[in-house]
């Protein structure tokens, strides 16, 4: 998708086009996606390509969170984002958040759990 | 191997037998009669009321440490199959066992050295549990040292306490129950697991490099790194069921009682599993199978193209190696797996992070409820819960698994609808869970009541609609209970399963009979482990050939071109 901002100048209309015209094209090349890890109240946020594979950015997650790759589960809305997908593909929109979640282990007692 | 063994056998049978067998000579010889003095755990597990112990303690010293093994395991396969019929329930035998136990700890401390009173009374003191267990947690994430492993060796051996004390354990835990905490239920023995999120991976590795000859190599696992028991003892006072309790075709953890140069997070390894009633391990089932060499990484399930697919990787399947705790990939899948066996459309299932996102917008206080309401609503979206029969939510809080199943009658029923909570452990607070899941009930019924078009075709009973809020019951149910502190994920995924297989179309009152402490054994749903980890094994081959077959790397772009189906 690609919109080329008009050549014309002179009406401000025109202007208000181009403008509106140069902002839609870079929105509609890269789309900025929100972060937030189940663990932390803080939300991370990055701008990414919207044709770029979501691997890219899950993996910058993941460093900046201090971790190894596939720390994190990335779900959108509940469902699991695969890293060979791109934005696109998953029709993100600015503004979008994105969980990350840590893996659940679970069997017994937990930590919290008055026990001998 | 053999040289101890009558004797051995003569021994443990004489203790079966004679009530107060005192070996003089032993006694004599060691120049206390009691031992008081120097051996630390069998301070510690002696029970004031049972001069037993002792005794046989000292017995137990002319062992050799395979000999040692060996009664102990032949103890316990004793207590298996002889103690349910025993007049005193087999509880010397069960002395007989700590005393064991006991004996292999003061080896331990004898030959590493180290000042083994002074830790030992440290934690001898510290008969609080929680206090004394941080502190063999804090010292079990550190690295193994000597003098951690004494210490929680006999930390270990306080806690290996006769029948006798659960009984105010199990008064106690109950008011704490009816307090509303999460506790922990009568089976007091129990340590804790405290698994941080990715630390018992690292800690289980310190552990391996620590570990003895002691361990059996586990064939059908492999590589996999093979994790100590946790040794425990669960005193079931409710079930009668003699049978295995643990599925047969795990390694028994009796094959590791008291390693003492193994610890894990928690130090009460020469607590008595005595609810593991399996005599003899036999080898990992039949069934299971080995993990083949070069697989690829992750498989999604049931395709890359599902807009719900799980996402499983190789690395997930170490946890479905016996005594490991599920994680929730694993989780995922096989809910998955499950769901896909359905013909019709009536169950709704929530993946596992689900219900930490509930319970964040249903208490939600701030101005944005609405707003977080709505979010929430997208994980759902395309689909009308009150048309379904029945919503399974797995419920994921402190390191357990519990489960819960909406029932939604059908129009012509206006009883109401009815929320379960299924919990192997009854470790969950089912008070707020069940208090969440209602106010999650009534947010979306308010939601879908604004709209008029929903008004008109409604999934069920208009007078039942109409004053939903107020009849949403919760059912009180009892379930088959884990025997061991791992096994809450199978059992979850196990009340799945069979729950699906039984349950009516619609649950009415009636057929709540069907859930009830015998609905199942428990190792059945512990054997759910190799079940699962086949079926993962199998579709991990499966995906890497179908994967060579199409495209060398699934990565690439091809995996755009293919993707534009609808998310």
């Amino acid at each position: 998708m690609s919109t080329k901002p008009m050549r014309e100048s002179g009406s401000t209309s025109v202007k208000r086009e181009e403008k509106k015209a140069k902002v839609e094209s870079s929105a509609s090349t890269h789309v900025t996606l929100r972060f937030k890890g189940q663990d932390e109240e803080e939300i991370k946020v990055f701008r990414m390509r919207r044709n770029v594979e979501m691997r890219k950015i899950m993996k910058r997650y993941n460093e900046k969170r201090g971790v190894k790759w596939n720390t994190f589960v990335f779900l959108l809305d509940g469902k699991r984002i695969r890293e060979s997908q791109t934005p696109d593909e998953l029709e993100l929109m600015d503004g979008d958040l994105i969980d990350a979640m840590l893996r659940q282990n679970g069997g017994g007692y937990g930590p919290s759990s008055i026990t001998f | 191997m053999t040289k101890g063994k009558h004797e051995v056998e003569k021994e443990l049978d004489s203790s079966d037998k004679k009530a107060f067998t005192i070996d003089w000579n032993s006694v004599l010889q060691d120049g206390g009669g009691d031992g008081k003095e120097h051996k630390v755990p069998e301070l510690l597990i002696v029970n004031t009321q049972n001069p037993l112990p002792g005794d046989q303690m000292d017995c137990h010293r002319n062992l050799t440490d395979h000999a040692l093994d060996e009664q102990l395991e032949r103890s316990k396969s004793h207590l298996v199959k002889l103690g349910p019929s025993l007049p005193d329930n087999g509880e010397k035998i069960r002395l007989n066992i700590a005393s064991l136990e006991a004996e292999k700890q003061r080896r331990v401390l004898h030959r590493s050295n180290m000042d083994a009173d002074r830790s030992s009374k440290l934690m001898h003191a510290s008969t609080s549990g929680s206090r004394g267990n941080a502190a063999s947690t804090e010292a079990s994430r550190q690295t193994n040292t000597d003098s951690k492993e004494v210490s929680r060796s006999t930390f270990a051996a306080v806690f290996s306490k006769p029948k006798p004390d659960t009984q105010s354990t199990k008064a106690f835990c109950k008011e704490l129950e009816d307090l509303g905490c999460a506790t922990v239920k009568p089976k007091a023995e129990k340590k804790i697991v405290t698994r941080q999120k990715n630390e018992w991976r690292i800690l289980s590795k310190a552990v391996e490099e620590k570990q003895t000859g002691n361990h059996k190599s586990n064939g059908s696992y492999g590589k996999k790194k093979y994790k100590e028991s946790c040794t425990y003892s669960l005193l079931d006072d409710d079930d009668d069921d003699s049978n295995v309790h643990k599925t047969p075709k795990e390694w028994s953890w009796e094959e590791y009682p008291s390693q003492s140069s193994k610890r894990r997070k928690n130090a009460d390894d020469s607590v008595i599993n005595i609810d593991e009633e399996e005599p003899k391990p036999s080898t990992v089932a039949d069934q299971t199978v080995e993990l083949p060499e070069g697989l690829q990484e992750d498989i999604c399930y049931p395709s890359s193209d599902d807009p719900h697919f799980v996402q499983v990787c190789l690395k997930d399947l170490e946890c479905l190696a016996p005594q490991e705790f599920l994680n929730s990939p694993v989780m995922n899948f096989y809910i998955r797996f499950l769901q896909e066996q359905q013909v019709s459309n009536y169950c709704h299932f929530f993946n596992t992070y689900f219900y930490k996102k509930l319970s964040d917008a249903v208490t939600n206080k701030r101005n944005d409820k609405a707003a977080s309401f709505l979010k929430l609503r997208r994980w759902w979206k395309g689909i009308d819960l009150f048309r379904k029969a029945y919503i399974f939510i797995p419920i994921h809080e402190d390191v357990h698994w519990s489960l819960i199943i909406v029932c939604i009658p059908d129009k012509e029923d206006e009883s109401g609808l009815t929320i379960l909570h299924l919990d192997s452990l009854g470790v969950h607070p089912k008070r707020s869970i069940v208090e969440n899941v209602k106010r999650f009930l009534k947010d979306e019924w308010n939601f879908l009541n604004q709209d008029d078009d929903y008004s008109s075709n409604l999934p069920i009973s208009a007078k039942l609609w109409r004053n939903l809020p107020r009849r949403i019951n919760e059912a009180d149910i009892k379930v088959p209970q884990q025997k061991n502190d791992f096994d809450c994920g199978p059992f979850v995924l196990f009340f799945i399963q069979r729950f699906i297989e039984e349950a009516p179309q619609r649950l009415k009152r009636k057929d709540l009979g069907m859930f009830d402490k015998k609905w199942f054994k428990p190792d059945e749903a512990s054997a759910l482990r190799t079940k699962i980890r086949n079926t993962l094994i199998d579709l991990f081959c499966v995906s890497d050939q179908t994967d060579r077959h199409n495209d060398p790397s699934d990565d690439n772009g091809a995996s755009q071109s293919r993707d534009r189906s609808p998310l």
